[in-house]
């Protein structure tokens, strides 16, 4: 039933924000339909495009709920850029110097990614149970620290030597993975993630510790066990989409590989509000208008920035629609039931 | 002269809960209103219509005659009509008289801040209104009792002619009681209008000059102080005769299960120490721990739990010592019952389902599977649905979240899970503070059971006369030490309120002239 009304929620959300995009263009003279049907055929329709929004999605969906989970279980990792770059310099470090088969290197150095991931997670977790340090500073400070360092090793140590640019060589091919591998990987960590939450007794306990976290101490909660073992998990999952960029992407870590994808993460955890499946949908939904802007650039002649400002409607609707309604419906309702005569109204708490 | 009048005020909270249902009452000009109820009454509710929190959805308000429809408290404190609630909220860096000014600042001719003035205007408003206050004390170094006199100083120096309080008396020790009770009717003589919200029968027949009673959400009735008692009041409450006597049978103690020696700890907010304390209670026994808050007793809880460290030269459940043991390994041997059931007892946005399995999803065989790595939903429910189901709790679905019961409801969702924790020692703290009349009584029940079943009870009480329904001893608290043990069939009110405010054994200690008994100071 909660179900029912949240989706019902996002669906206002975001029709009215995509109105509310094409009343802005329509205000910035741009031709609205065309705008629309050239973003909904370029990130949809056309050949090969599906394909590309979907595979997209995966970074995006893993970072999203790399954010969502840790929200919804109390520690604020906000580290997601800077585990996504550990993450591919594990997996391109595993790549450069392992040859194994293709269907050991693949998981291997997907593996690797989240090794990384959880690595650069794991400090925040050490350093907040050694030193009781606020892992929201921690892991937003060691963004910086992960892209310098990485920045460092693709430039020297790392280096391709024949390249002009700042990169490293490419892994070796047995390493890569197509678009359609890269949506099946995001879809088994979607479904392990909804195992580990909803069904597994951690996910329980990491639940109650979101929602309350002293009943959840006294009930026998190990608090501090915990907490570590989140940072973990979402800092492999924001490992694992850097790994995923790498891998199905350039092949090769080349400057910027992370782009945006760590904080459109923590965006589609709060537009979400840290539901598994929510990061799933908004991460598809952002990702088409991404994939679809270029097009939209070419065929109607709109800026792909555009695309941007649509994205920031969507979040700032979305979260709007949800306290609007929260709000307005439930008092419709309530007055629609006061004038009805008590009998009808169910059961007193006693009888 | 009618200050306020409800005219047939309905609030509604979807799906259909009537908060308050065609509410109709009148307010008069100087007098005391007492609003009392059980929990989900609508007592807050109807309060906060008046202070412009709450909208109706159906009827109206009318202040002078005049409808009013206020949109937020600042509309109502134009109408010189405002709250003060159960939760304070004071800057704890400021001094009394920079609290009260706050927002409503008298400037200079240049619009700084005229601390002069302010000072002035704030030390007459206390003096006028007889509250005892210092206006230059920090308010962080004050009792919760001075920082509720503050938020009533700041609502008189906004003029303010109605004053509501939310349980005022919920947060003070017994002897702030009747100071406040003092500064309500010099209040009240000046002119002012008080409304007052509280679960404390004799207070409200002692303090009110008329009361209302609201059941369900409805007015059941208005009533001349005077010519009305706590049992009449109780009885329109719950429309029945509740039964506010023992139903403690004798029974035979039998082995000792807790036993505690020489065990100390720190006070959270205090400088006193807990303890040297040693404590032994038994198979079939209950044992009441009471004191004024912020004696200890709440500390003893949290060291008996584990949440905070102690030192013992005993501490054990049965033959287990417990010193080594983590909270989850304590929780092998004791179920607990914490004292607040918002943030400790349960969580209020979680299913009822998922707050019954807390701690049995780790020691109890069958709540979880594959070794313990998944969490068997099934078995949740069918206990969630038990509980429901002994408890007599209204609630659509288990998979209802907590917050939607009421506070009594709750408060037997929390006590369902921790007696179906078979432990031999059960604690519980405040069991039944924040709850209905109805509920109380089901809950003594529920504990005098676990007694007949052999368990061994520990209740930390503020409530003297539950501690008297309950148990069979009762340990008084002072200053962190344990400064009365008495059978309760030989205790008396008397003896435990000198005990817990003076810190002695008034049977030993020769009583003074003339007698006092400071628990009777209590209106």
């Amino acid at each position: 039933m909660t179900l029912d009304r949240s989706w019902r929620t996002a669906l206002v959300g975001v029709v009215v924000s995509l109105f509310l995009g094409a009343l802005l263009a329509a205000v910035l003279g741009y031709p609205v339909v065309d705008m629309f049907s050239a973003l909904w055929r370029s990130a949809v329709v056309k050949p090969g495009r599906l394909e590309a929004t979907l595979a997209n999605a995966v970074p995006l969906t893993l970072t999203g709920l790399s954010a969502g989970i840790a929200f919804a279980a109390g520690p604020v990792n906000l580290g997601q850029p800077g585990q996504v770059l550990v993450g591919a310099l594990f997996a391109v470090t595993g790549g450069l110097y392992l040859h194994l088969p293709s269907t050991l290197q693949v998981p291997v150095l997907l593996a690797l990614g989240g090794l990384g991931g959880a690595f650069w997670a794991g400090i925040a977790a050490f350093t907040k149970r050694r030193f009781g340090m606020d892992e929201f500073i921690v892991t937003l400070m060691l963004n910086e620290i992960g892209r310098l360092l990485t920045d460092w090793c693709i430039s020297s140590p790392l280096q391709d030597p024949k390249a002009g640019s700042v990169t490293t060589r490419a892994v070796h091919a047995s390493g890569w993975i197509s678009r359609w591998g890269s949506v099946s990987f995001g879809l088994l960590v979607f479904a392990v993630c909804g195992l580990v939450v909803r069904r597994f007794v951690v996910g329980y306990e990491w639940r109650m510790m979101g929602q309350a976290p002293m009943f959840a101490r006294l009930g026998g909660v190990r608090t501090d066990l915990n907490t570590t073992a989140v940072l973990l998990f979402t800092g492999a999952l924001a490992g694992f989409a850097g790994a995923v960029l790498l891998l199905a992407g350039p092949h090769r870590f080349v400057k910027g590989l992370g782009g945006n994808y760590g904080w459109d993460g923590v965006m589609v955890a709060v537009v979400a509000v840290n539901a598994l499946l929510g990061c799933l949908l908004y991460a598809l939904l952002f990702s088409g208008l991404q994939i679809g802007s270029i097009g939209m650039e070419l065929a109607a002649d709109v800026p792909s920035e555009y695309v941007q400002i649509l994205q920031a409607i969507v979040v700032l609707v979305t979260v709007a629609v949800r306290g609007f309604l929260a709000s307005n419906v439930r008092a419709w309702q309530a007055r629609r039931r006061a004038r009805r005569p008590r009998s009808d109204s169910s059961a007193s708490p006693r009888s | 002269m009618v200050v306020v009048s409800f005219v047939g005020v309905t609030k509604v909270y979807p799906p259909a809960v009537r908060a308050l249902d065609d509410v109709t009452v009148d307010i008069d000009a100087g007098e005391i209103h007492a609003f009392v109820g059980e929990n989900g009454a609508g007592k807050s509710t109807l309060m906060k219509v008046l202070n412009g929190e709450i909208r109706p959805d159906a009827g109206r308000v009318e202040v002078f005659g005049s409808t009013v429809s206020y949109r937020s408290p600042r509309d109502a404190m134009a109408d010189g009509i405002g709250m003060v609630h159960q939760e304070i909220l004071l800057v704890d860096q400021l001094t009394v008289w920079e609290n009260v000014v706050l927002g409503n600042e008298p400037t200079t001719r240049f619009g700084l801040v005229d601390r002069d003035r302010a000072r002035c205007e704030v030390a007459a408003t206390i003096a006028s209104a007889g509250l005892a206050l210092e206006p230059d004390a920090i308010v962080g170094t004050l009792t919760v009792g001075a920082r509720q006199k503050v938020e009533i100083a700041k609502l008189l120096h906004r003029n303010v002619r109605l004053l509501i309080l939310d349980e005022p008396t919920a947060v003070l020790t017994p002897p702030e009681i009747p100071e406040l009770f003092d500064e309500l009717r010099h209040l009240r003589d000046d002119g002012r209008t008080v409304c007052f919200i509280s679960h404390h029968l004799d207070e409200v027949v002692g303090l009110a000059d008329r009361v209302t009673v609201l059941r369900d959400g409805a007015r059941i009735a208005t009533l001349a102080a005077a010519s009305t008692s706590v049992s009449e009041l109780a009885r329109l409450m719950v429309e029945r005769d509740v039964l506010l006597t023992s139903q403690r049978t004798p029974l035979q103690r039998g082995a000792p299960v807790l036993r505690v020696r020489g065990l100390e700890a720190d006070i959270t907010g205090s400088s006193s120490k807990l303890g040297p304390i040693d404590l032994v209670v038994h198979e079939r026994e209950v044992l009441g721990v009471a004191g004024v808050e912020g004696n200890g007793q709440h500390d003893l809880v949290e060291a008996l739990v584990g949440v905070v460290d102690c030192e013992a030269a005993e501490l054990r459940v049965g033959e287990f010592d417990l010193r080594p043991l983590s909270i989850l390994d304590r929780r092998r041997h004791l179920a607990f019952v914490p004292s607040d059931r918002r943030t400790q007892g349960g969580a209020l946005t979680a299913p009822i389902v998922e707050n019954v399995a807390m701690t049995h999803h780790r020691l109890t065989p069958g709540f979880s599977a594959m070794r313990g790595w998944l969490f068997d939903r099934g078995r949740a429910k069918s206990l969630a649905t038990d509980i429901r189901d002994r408890f007599d709790i209204a609630s659509s679905s288990v998979e209802a979240p907590l917050g939607s019961l009421s506070g009594g409801s709750q408060q037997k969702v929390v006590l369902g899970r921790e007696m179906s924790i078979e432990r031999p020692l059960i604690v519980l703290d405040q069991p039944t503070r924040g709850v209905d009349v109805g509920s109380i009584e089901e809950i003594h029940r529920r504990i005098l059971d676990l007694r007949a079943e052999g368990r061994a009870v520990l209740v930390v009480s503020a409530d003297l006369d539950e501690l008297l329904r309950l148990c069979d001893r009762i340990v008084v608290m002072f200053r962190g030490r344990l400064v009365l043990d008495i059978d309760a069939d030989d205790a008396n009110l008397e003896l435990l309120g000198r005990a817990m405010l003076e810190g002695i054994d008034a049977r030993t200690v020769p009583r003074p002239a003339p007698p006092s008994a400071p628990n009777e100071a209590r209106p």
